[in-house]
C-alpha cells in the first residue's frame, strides 16, 4: 500500500507538470513576446560591417544622378539586407551565382539575412525589438510595420528616402512617376517615400502589371458535351450548373469558400457589392448592409436547396485553389483556380480517368450580357517594399545600389538569374539549359528560383513565366484579366490609431457577417431575419469602420 | 529553521536526483514560468515593433471590450457546455473501461483490445479531425448511417449547430478512452488480491467486489484526476475546435480559445486576445482550487 502510494504521488507529479506545461503553452503571444529578447542576438548575427563614413562624403552629394555610374562605389562597401526568403531548393541566398555577380558589378557586397516567409511576421517582430537592425529591411505581403511607414520614419526606424530617390535613384524615380498607380502607391499619405517597391514590367524597362493569377474556371468539356454554351449570366450559369448535377451527377457543381461565396466574390460581384468593404466611385460600402448583398443570399440560399453549391462548402475550406480532389476528379465543376494551376499535375492526375477534363477559365458571371464582373483580382504593379533602416551608415551607397535592381541588369537578375542563364536576342529573352534542363532533375519552375535573385526588390519580369509554362496555363491569365476591378480598394493605409480602432471594432463585425452569411446559405436561418442581421451590424459600429476606410481612402486619392 | 535543517540534509543525501532534475527545473522557468512575464501585455496595446517596454498601458480595456462585446456570454457558455460534456461523458469513460478490462481474464484478449483502444491517441490531431470531417460530410460513412437511421437525407453533420457537442465529445471519447485507461488499469493492478480471495469467501459477487474493493482501492487516482480535471475546465484546447468548426456553426462552436486564435493570429489584437486568454486561465485556477478545497474536505485526498 506505502509503496502505491509513493508511485501515485510520482505519477501526479507528472500530470501536473503536464497539465501546467499546457497551460503554460495554450497562449502563444505571450511565449513569442517573451522568447523575443533571447532569440534577437541570434537574428541579426552579421549586422553591417560599420564601414567607416568618414573618408567617402565626396559621393557627389549635391549633385543628381541621371545614371547610376557602375560599380556604384571604388571602395569595399558592405550592405546587409534582411529578407523573408522560401527555398526548397537552395539554402542559401549568399551563395546564389547572380549575387556573385551583382556584387562584382556593383562593388558592393550585401549580406544577405533570411528568414522562412512563414515565420517572416514574427520574426520582424523580434527583428524590431532587437536594437540590432540591418541596413535594410524587406517586406513580404505578412510583414508590415505596425502603424505603416510613416509611423516607422516618425519611429526613427526607417529612413525617409524621399530625398535619396530624388537624388541617387534615377532609374526607380523614373519608372515610379511614370504610372499614375504606381506613383499613389509608392508614397504614404503625407507623400513621404519610406520604401522602395518593386515592380512589374514584361521584359521591357517599363512598368506593366503582371496579369491576373486567380480567376474562375469551368469544366468546358462538360459544358460541350452537354451541348451548351459556356455561361455568362448568372441565369445562363444556374442552367449549367443545373445540367452539371442532373446530368454529368456531379456532387459540387459550384465550390464556394466556407462562408458561401466564392473567392474574389464571384458571383457575388454580379450584384455590383463584394463581401467587405468595395469602392464605389470613390465612396467606401460594406457588401453585407447593401441590397446586392441579401440579393445574392437569396439565389446561393435557392442554388444550395438545390444542390447546385458544394453541399459541404462549409467543412471544405476552400480557398484560391479549388481542392484537387473536387475540381479534377468530377466531383466539382466550377470554382476558382490561379492560372498555374489550370493544367497542373493534379489536373493531369485527373486527365488519367477522365482523359477529356478540360478546365477553361471563365469570366465572372453578371445579371445581363454585357456587363463585367468588377472585383476580380488585381495584381499590384507596386509590391513588397524595402526600407532603409536608419541604422544604415551609407544611405546614399544603399540608395544607389536598391536603384541598380531598376537598371537591366537588375531586371535581368530579378527575373533570369546570372548570365549562364538565359540569352538575350533583340529584347527576347530564353533560358539555357541551366535552368530547362537542369541537373537538379527539377522542372524548370522550380529550378528558376535557385537562379533568379527574386521576386522582391527591384524591377521583376512576369514574362519569364512564358518560356516556362504551356501555353494552355497562360491563355487562362487573359479571361481572368477581361474582368474588372472597379469594385476593389486600392491599398489604403490605416494610421496607427485608426488601425487600432478599426480592429477591435470589426473583429467582431467579421465573426458575425461570416457566421450569418453561411447560416443564410445553407437555409438554416430566414432571410426574413436579415434586416435584424443589419440593425445587429449597425449597432456594432460598422458605419465607424467604413468611416476610417473612406478617410484612408481619400487620403489615398489625394497623394 | 528545522526545515532548513531537513533540507539540506536531504540534499546531501540525494545530491545525484536533485542534479537530475535541474533540466526540468530549467524547463519549467524558462519556458512556463519566464513567458508569464508576457501577460502584461493583456493591459497594453502591444505592437511586437514597439516590444513590451515600449507599448503604451490602456488598463483593463481589453477586459471591458471582452465583456461588453456581443461574444462574451456566448463563449463562455460554448467553452462551458464543451467541457462539461467531458467531465460528464469523457472523464468516467476510462474508469468504465478499465473495470471492465479488470474483469477480463483472458490475458492475450485483454492486451489485444488495450492496444487497439490506445490507437486512436497515437493518431495526429489533425488527421484524426480530417477522418471526423470526412466521415460526417453528407456522403460520409456516418453521415449516411445517421440519415438511414433517422429516416432523412444525409447532410453534412459539421454543418448542424446542434451536433457540433456531439461530435466534439464522441470523438474525443473515442481517441482518449485507452488511453486514459492506463492510470487506472496501474492503480487496479496494485489492488490486494488477497482482499477479493477473503470478499469471495464472504459471499461477495462480482458486483460487489467492484463496489466494495475495486472503486474504493483506486477513489484516491480518481479524485486527483478529477481535481486535475476540473483545473483545465475551461481550458478547451483551440486545436480541436478550429480544425472541426466553420463560420457556419460559431454559435455552439467557437470557443474561447478559438476566439483567442482568431484574435491574435487572424487579425494581429494581440493584447486583447492575451486578455481573453488570462480571463480564462483566472477561471481555471480557481476551479481548480475549489476543486481541491472540496476534495480536501469530504475526502482526505487531494492535490496539495
Amino acid at each position: 500500500m506505502m509503496k502505491n502510494k509513493k508511485s501515485l504521488s510520482v505519477l501526479c507529479l507528472a500530470l501536473a507538470g503536464a497539465m501546467l506545461s499546457t497551460a503554460c503553452s495554450s497562449s502563444p503571444s505571450q511565449q513569442s513576446s517573451s522568447a523575443a529578447p533571447s532569440t534577437s542576438g541570434s537574428a541579426s548575427v552579421s549586422a553591417s560591417s560599420s564601414v567607416p563614413a568618414s573618408s567617402s562624403e565626396n559621393e557627389a552629394k549635391s549633385d543628381v544622378l541621371d545614371e547610376l555610374p557602375l560599380p556604384l562605389t571604388n571602395e569595399k562597401v558592405s550592405l546587409t539586407l534582411w529578407k523573408p526568403w522560401n527555398n526548397d531548393y537552395t539554402p542559401d541566398l549568399n551563395e546564389f551565382a547572380v549575387v556573385k555577380e551583382m556584387e562584382e558589378k556593383t562593388g558592393v557586397h550585401v549580406e544577405y539575412q533570411t528568414v522562412l516567409t512563414s515565420s517572416a511576421s514574427e520574426k520582424y517582430g523580434m527583428l524590431l525589438a532587437s536594437n540590432d537592425l540591418p541596413d535594410m529591411i524587406c517586406h513580404t505581403s505578412n510583414i508590415a510595420y505596425p502603424g505603416g511607414g510613416e509611423k516607422a520614419i516618425s519611429d526613427k526606424i526607417y529612413v525617409d528616402m524621399t530625398e535619396l530617390v530624388e537624388k541617387y535613384m534615377p532609374n526607380y524615380r523614373k519608372l515610379r512617376l511614370s504610372d499614375e498607380d504606381t506613383r499613389k502607391i509608392t508614397v504614404t499619405d503625407s507623400g513621404a517615400i519610406w520604401g522602395i517597391y518593386m515592380l512589374r514590367s514584361n521584359d521591357a524597362l517599363e512598368i506593366v502589371p503582371e496579369p491576373s493569377w486567380c480567376g474562375l474556371v469551368i469544366r468546358q468539356d462538360w459544358v460541350k458535351d452537354l451541348g451548351m454554351e459556356m455561361p455568362v449570366t448568372l441565369d445562363d450559369w444556374h442552367e449549367v450548373l443545373t445540367a452539371f448535377k442532373t446530368q454529368k451527377n456531379c456532387e459540387a457543381p459550384l465550390m464556394v469558400t466556407n462562408i458561401g461565396i466564392p473567392k474574389a466574390d464571384y458571383f457575388l460581384s454580379a450584384y455590383g457589392v463584394t463581401s467587405e468593404f468595395y469602392n464605389d466611385n470613390g465612396t467606401v460600402k460594406y457588401g453585407p448592409l447593401e441590397e446586392g448583398y441579401r440579393q445574392y443570399l437569396e439565389m446561393a440560399a435557392k442554388w444550395y436547396e438545390e444542390g447546385l453549391i458544394d453541399p459541404n462548402f462549409i467543412s471544405n475550406n476552400v480557398s484560391w485553389n479549388a481542392p484537387a480532389d473536387y475540381i479534377a476528379t468530377g466531383k466539382a465543376g466550377a470554382g476558382t483556380l490561379s492560372w498555374a494551376a489550370t493544367a497542373d499535375t493534379y489536373v493531369e492526375d485527373g486527365r488519367a480517368t477522365d482523359p477529356n477534363l478540360y478546365l477553361a477559365a471563365v469570366q465572372g458571371p453578371v445579371l445581363k450580357k454585357g456587363d463585367v464582373a468588377q472585383s476580380r483580382v488585381t495584381s499590384y504593379c507596386a509590391l513588397t517594399p524595402t526600407a532603409l533602416t536608419t541604422s544604415c551608415k551609407r544611405p546614399e551607397i544603399a540608395a544607389m545600389w536598391m536603384d541598380f535592381m531598376y537598371t537591366k541588369d537588375g531586371m535581368e537578375a530579378n527575373s533570369y538569374g546570372d548570365s549562364s542563364c538565359f540569352t538575350e536576342e533583340n529584347g527576347k529573352y530564353s533560358y539555357t539549359d541551366v535552368v530547362m534542363k537542369p541537373s537538379s532533375g527539377l522542372a524548370p519552375q522550380s529550378e528558376q528560383f535557385s537562379h533568379i535573385f527574386g521576386d522582391n526588390l527591384g524591377l521583376v519580369s512576369w514574362q519569364r513565366f512564358d518560356l516556362l509554362n504551356p501555353a494552355e496555363r497562360l491563355a487562362a491569365r487573359e479571361v481572368y484579366d477581361a474582368d474588372g476591378t472597379s469594385l476593389v480598394l486600392p491599398q489604403i493605409e490605416l494610421t496607427d490609431a485608426e488601425g487600432l480602432e478599426y480592429n477591435s471594432l470589426y473583429t467582431d463585425i467579421q465573426t458575425m457577417v461570416q457566421e450569418k452569411t453561411a447560416a443564410y446559405v445553407m437555409g438554416t436561418e430566414s432571410l426574413d431575419t436579415y434586416d435584424n442581421f443589419i440593425a445587429s451590424i449597425k449597432a456594432m459600429n460598422i458605419d465607424r469602420c467604413i468611416e476610417l476606410k473612406q478617410a484612408a481612402l481619400d487620403r489615398y486619392e489625394a497623394r | 529553521m528545522k526545515v532548513f535543517h531537513n533540507i539540506a540534509q536531504d540534499f546531501r543525501r540525494n545530491k545525484v536526483i536533485y542534479f537530475l532534475c535541474i533540466p526540468i527545473v530549467l524547463w519549467y522557468v524558462i519556458f512556463c514560468y519566464m513567458p508569464m512575464g508576457g501577460i502584461v501585455i493583456a493591459f497594453q496595446n502591444f505592437t511586437p515593433a514597439r516590444g513590451i517596454s515600449g507599448s503604451p498601458w490602456v488598463g483593463a480595456e481589453h477586459f471591458i471590450r471582452f465583456f461588453t462585446g456581443p461574444y462574451a456570454w456566448r463563449l463562455i457558455r460554448n467553452t462551458f457546455m464543451l467541457s462539461l460534456l467531458d467531465l460528464l461523458f469523457n472523464f468516467p469513460a476510462p474508469i468504465i473501461f478499465a473495470l471492465l478490462l479488470n474483469e477480463v481474464y483472458c490475458k492475450t484478449f485483454k492486451k489485444t483490445i488495450q492496444t487497439i483502444s490506445y490507437m486512436p491517441y497515437f493518431i495526429s490531431l489533425v488527421v484524426l479531425c480530417g477522418i471526423v470531417v470526412d466521415f460526417t460530410k453528407s456522403g460520409g460513412v456516418i453521415s449516411s448511417a445517421v440519415a438511414a437511421i433517422t429516416g432523412s437525407t444525409p447532410q453534412n453533420l459539421l454543418g448542424n449547430v446542434r451536433y457540433f457537442r456531439t461530435i466534439y465529445t464522441v470523438s474525443s471519447i473515442w481517441q482518449g478512452l485507452g488511453y486514459g485507461s492506463i492510470i487506472y488499469i496501474a492503480a487496479l493492478s496494485g489492488v490486494d488480491t488477497e482482499m477479493y480471495e477473503a470478499a469471495t469467501i464472504d459471499g461477495a459477487g462480482r458486483w460487489k467486489q467492484t463496489l466494495h474493493i475495486t472503486l474504493p482501492s483506486i477513489s484516491s487516482t480518481i479524485i486527483i484526476m478529477l481535481i486535475m480535471k476540473m483545473g483545465s475546465m475551461l481550458n478547451v484546447g483551440s486545436e480541436k475546435v478550429l480544425l472541426l468548426y466553420s463560420p457556419a456553426i460559431y454559435e455552439t462552436a467557437d470557443v474561447i480559445s478559438s476566439y483567442v486564435y482568431r484574435n491574435g493570429f487572424e487579425t494581429y489584437n494581440y493584447s486583447f486576445s492575451t486578455a481573453v486568454g488570462l480571463f480564462n486561465s483566472v477561471v481555471n485556477t480557481a476551479l481548480l482550487l475549489t476543486a481541491n478545497t472540496v476534495c480536501k474536505k469530504h475526502t482526505e485526498t487531494s492535490l496539495f
